[in-house]
């Protein structure tokens, strides 16, 4: 099967993107990674791999909802592409196929 | 409502963030600061908002800058070519300056090297910053002596009454013991250096375990723990958990089992051994009086909380050892661990650095060789530039910026530099296992980070030392004047020119006076008259030998031929083996302190060590009591005491009385580091570690095999070790003997490559002007006043740098003899020394390329060009 070429992180926060759907822009997606990983990770970071994703075409995004507490910005928010759910569909399965391969947890 | 962000930040951020993702991102960090305020406080919001800012200083996030790309391909390319092709034309002035920067980048790698390591020592402990080693203050008559033997209940009682103490380790290093050390497997002795260690030891110090458990050790008082290349010296393999082993030193010899093998430890490490024992074994062997507060052997090691206050807990322990013994000289002091490598000297109970003198010599010689190297490639370039102006030109008129120019050259500077660093390493291959001789360390060429790191930076320094004054000098002319091949060399240049090349020379001055200087001082320091005579003097540890046999043992040493006496002492008069302040007489004010460094010895003593006598008697074991109540002194002691007629007065020694049978002339009984202290000797019959024979200097190689087998008859098997007085001295100084190595060595490859950078300036300086000469020649010079004529302004250069050199390196050379209690005095005709040094040096390398120009034949030189 071919590779898939997500690393751990990215799909991680390509998970995170589709979860938090119109939430999702680069704050929030820090936030909702700390809270469900118990992990610490700057915005910065998730920041570089959304415009990654985006690059590869896994991701589209638009500016929109300035709010007071932004001092009147907007935000660029995130929304999985069909290639981007598609790359995702692939890694879980390339995944379950390993897991029911492996003796262990044996049919 | 809004907060304000911290305005910095921001204006950081906005400074290297692309103006596309502005908007979103300061939205995204406002917004979380927002979130922070509300739940942290104000403090904690404005950390966060740096870490956020600093974490976007990635590469998809940061600004393009137009015209900052170093590597614009098609220009860098034609430079690398354009340098190439220079270099194979001044193929010379290549091989001159590659040569020269090739070492000057090696002595610089070396020394990186060489400080790298003496920074890291004892660093690998995990509990690195919060250990400290707690260290007692003494009054001895030469003011505030510093030991770090401390009392054998201190590691206890710290960790039971102070909080902070978080553990406490006490332990017996190996120097403790004057005499040899074994482990013995089947008859064959290995020795060893072992350390007795109590239980907290692993909880302050990080050494790791191989097999076994480390805890074994305090299980039972039958371990012990070797080091693993010694359980492969022993059995061939590691895992010997279990194996019974023999150990023995001057104290005690008994069987061991083998509980555990731990990881050799590092060897940057100060601490060094290859077996631990239970600290128990030693106090078992100990008298009551090992527990004595007033008494010093094992030293003492804490890891304080980070909660700790220092300068309080410092306070405190201050005058600790005082409360329990009213009589204690001693006050406590703590010291970082890691820094008793670096820190190690002390005066009046300060500390008042150590090596770390010779850490930032070594850094500042680096530096000054590899400006060395990189001013001759300065002078090079800008002398060689006048051939290379009309390329300048052109480039110019072609419409080349400066700032390309100035590329130019920097690529130029960074090539040689690359190669040079590359011919460095392989230089470095070849010297590294004699400086490793010299300085008694184990650097290795390794490929790792660090030799990266150090090497990519000194290259990098390189490059910009000796590309920057040639870029910016050169891509500054006027193209009008470079086209018509005139080099308009303003004053300033020219100045600029001739400053670095006398401070090549200065520098080479100075280093060349620090040689001779330095080696002049521990040639005074070896050959000093110490008042006694140490040369072929042989010694052994009494290892292995019964007291009882003492007596035939010596009598049979006596009768070899060619041995003039032989004594037993427990002082090799070369080290530090303790004071005593326990000496009453008569007159002594109550408050009066003197201690006394106090020599155990045997009869015949004072005579081996050709010690002089002023009056009195020596000791002599046909009186019957010498050894009960009899003393001898010295004369700083009689005069410490101010007793008008020392021989036949009474002095209280330990609480007994003792008659003053002699008084012997002063004489060095420690390093000429320290001046001459009171002395007391007493005669001693047993436990006497060592044994001293003068030999006739003929006859020393036939008599040390006749010892050896008198000694292997009372030695119960034990090997014989031996050493001389004079050298055991020598070894004192090795600190000093290094750096004269060393000195010896930076200042060679500094004067190397000084002798090129002249060499290849005044051969193109001479060869410009080979028509000149020719013309000067037919019309009649003399061939005196043509060299004359050439080598002024190189004259000039040198007078001006004697003039800087010469008080510079006596100033420094004063300082530097300050260290010593006995030092050489600084003499006028070293200076002169250096001035002909310099003036030969000159004549070899300036003279030769101009007379060589000078001789050249009219017809040819006319021919020139």
């Amino acid at each position: 099967m071919k590779e898939t070429q997500l690393g751990n992180f990215e799909e991680t926060v390509l998970l995170l993107v589709g979860i938090l759907e119109d939430k999702a822009y680069a704050l929030k997606i820090a936030e909702e990674f700390e809270s469900q990983t118990g992990r610490k990770v700057s915005i910065g970071a998730v920041h570089s791999t959304l415009s990654r994703l985006t690059k590869k075409g896994f991701l589209t995004s638009e500016m929109k909802g300035a709010s007071n507490e932004r001092g009147g910005r907007r935000k660029r928010v995130y929304t999985i592409t069909a290639s981007g759910k598609h790359v995702l569909i692939q890694s879980r399965e390339f995944k379950m196929s390993l897991w029911n391969q492996l003796p262990a947890f044996g049919h | 409502m809004n907060h304000e962000p911290p305005k910095i930040a921001q204006r950081l951020l906005s400074t290297f963030l692309k103006d596309d993702l502005k908007e979103e991102v300061l939205g995204d960090l406002q917004e979380k600061y927002e979130n922070m305020l509300k739940t942290t406080s104000k403090r904690k919001a404005n950390g966060n908002y740096w870490y956020q800012v600093v974490n976007y200083i990635r590469p998809f996030a940061l600004k393009r800058v137009a015209g900052l790309s170093l590597f614009n391909t098609i220009m860098f390319k034609h430079d690398v070519l354009i340098s190439l092709r220079s270099f194979r034309r001044h193929k010379r002035t290549f091989l001159i300056n590659l040569l020269g920067l090739a070492c000057g980048i090696c002595a610089a790698m070396l020394i990186y090297l060489w400080v790298f390591r003496e920074l890291s020592i004892d660093q690998f402990h995990a509990k690195n910053d919060r250990m400290y080693q707690v260290l007692q203050n003494a009054e001895t008559s030469a003011g505030i002596m510093t030991f770090e033997y401390t009392p054998a209940l201190l590691a206890s009682t710290l960790k039971e009454r102070y909080a902070e103490v978080e553990s406490a380790t006490s332990y017996i290093t190996p120097d403790y013991f004057e005499g040899t050390s074994y482990l013995i497997k089947e008859k064959h002795f290995f020795e060893i250096n072992e350390q007795f260690v109590d239980d907290g030891f692993f909880d302050v110090f990080s050494f790791t375990m191989h097999h076994g458990d480390k805890r074994t050790l305090h299980n039972g008082p039958d371990y012990v723990l070797i080091s693993e290349s010694m359980a492969l010296k022993l059995f061939g393999i590691t895992d010997v958990t279990g194996e019974t082993v023999t150990f023995q030193n001057e104290l005690l010899k008994k069987d061991y089992k083998v509980g555990g093998v731990f990881r050799d430890v590092p060897s940057n490490s100060s601490m060094e051994f290859d077996v631990l024992l239970n600290l128990k074994e030693f106090e078992r062997m100990q008298y009551d009086y090992y527990f004595n507060w007033n008494n010093n052997s094992p030293s003492t090691v804490v890891v304080l909380n980070d909660k700790v206050h220092l300068s309080t807990f410092n306070k405190t322990i201050y005058n600790l050892v005082e409360e329990f013994d009213a009589n204690a000289m001693a006050k406590l002091i703590t010291q970082k661990f890691t820094d008793r490598h670096l820190y190690g000297n002390y005066d009046d109970g300060q500390v008042v650095g150590g090596r770390i003198a010779y850490v930032k010599l070594f850094i500042i010689i680096g530096l000054v060789i590899l400006l060395i190297a990189c001013i001759n490639f300065m002078n090079l370039s800008t002398a060689k530039a006048s051939t290379r102006l009309k390329e300048l030109g052109v480039k110019k008129t072609l419409g080349a910026s400066r700032w390309s120019l100035v590329k130019q050259y920097f690529t130029e500077a960074f090539l040689i530099a690359s190669i040079a660093s590359i011919l460095s390493l392989i230089l470095i291959a070849f010297t590294l296992p004699f400086f490793n001789r010299l300085t008694g360390s184990a650097l290795q060429l390794q490929w790792d980070f660090r030799l990266v790191l150090g090497l990519a930076g000194i290259t990098l320094l390189a490059t910009c030392l000796s590309g920057s004054y040639p870029a910016f000098y050169l891509s500054k002319l006027k193209t009008l004047s470079s086209l018509s091949g005139r080099l308009s060399g303003s004053l300033n240049d020219l100045w600029i020119r001739r400053s670095l090349v006398v401070f090549q020379f200065t520098a080479g001055i100075v280093l060349i006076a620090a040689v001779l200087i330095i080696n002049r001082q521990i040639d005074f320091i070896q050959n000093k008259n110490l008042g006694y005579d140490r040369d072929n003097v042989l010694y052994f540890s009494n290892d292995g030998i019964d007291d009882s046999d003492v007596k035939v043992l010596f009598e049979e040493i006596k009768n070899i031929p060619g041995v003039l006496s032989a004594a037993g002492a427990s002082h090799n008069l070369t080290g530090n083996y303790g004071r005593t302040g326990g000496v009453r007489w008569p007159g002594k004010l109550p408050d009066e302190r003197l201690s006394f460094i106090n020599i155990e010895a045997g009869e015949g003593f004072i005579e081996t060590m050709g010690i002089q006598l002023k009056s009195g008697r020596t000791f002599d074991e046909q009186y019957g009591n010498d050894f009960r109540d009899k003393v001898i002194i010295n004369e700083m002691a009689a005069e410490k005491m101010k007793l008008q007629n020392p021989v036949g007065s009474t002095i209280v020694l330990w609480g007994n009385e003792r008659q003053v049978i002699g008084v012997v002339k002063d004489f060095h009984a420690l390093s000429l580091y320290e001046p001459i202290e009171p002395n007391i000797m007493i005669l001693s019959k047993s436990d006497l570690s060592q044994t001293f024979v003068k030999v006739q200097s003929t006859a020393m190689r036939d008599v040390i095999g006749k010892v050896e087998s008198v000694y292997a008859k009372f030695s119960n098997g034990s090997p014989f070790n031996y050493g001389f007085v004079d050298e055991a001295y020598k070894a004192i100084y090795s600190g000093e003997q290094q750096v004269a190595q060393l000195s010896k060595l930076f200042c060679g490859i500094a004067i190397i490559i000084s002798c090129l950078g002249l060499m290849g300036l005044a051969s193109f300086v001479s060869e410009r002007r080979t028509k000149e000469i020719g013309i000067r020649k037919v019309l009649g010079s003399s061939t005196f006043s043509l060299i004359q004529l050439l080598s002024l302004d190189f004259m000039r250069t040198i007078v001006l740098a004697l003039a800087i050199g010469i008080p510079l390196s006596y100033y420094l050379s004063h300082q530097w003899v300050q260290n010593f209690a006995y030092a050489i005095q600084v003499k006028w005709w070293y200076f002169a020394l250096v001035t002909l040094m310099m003036f030969l040096i000159f004549s070899l390398t300036v003279l030769s390329q101009i007379l060589k120009v000078v001789r050249t034949k009219v017809v040819d030189s006319l021919r020139y060009e």
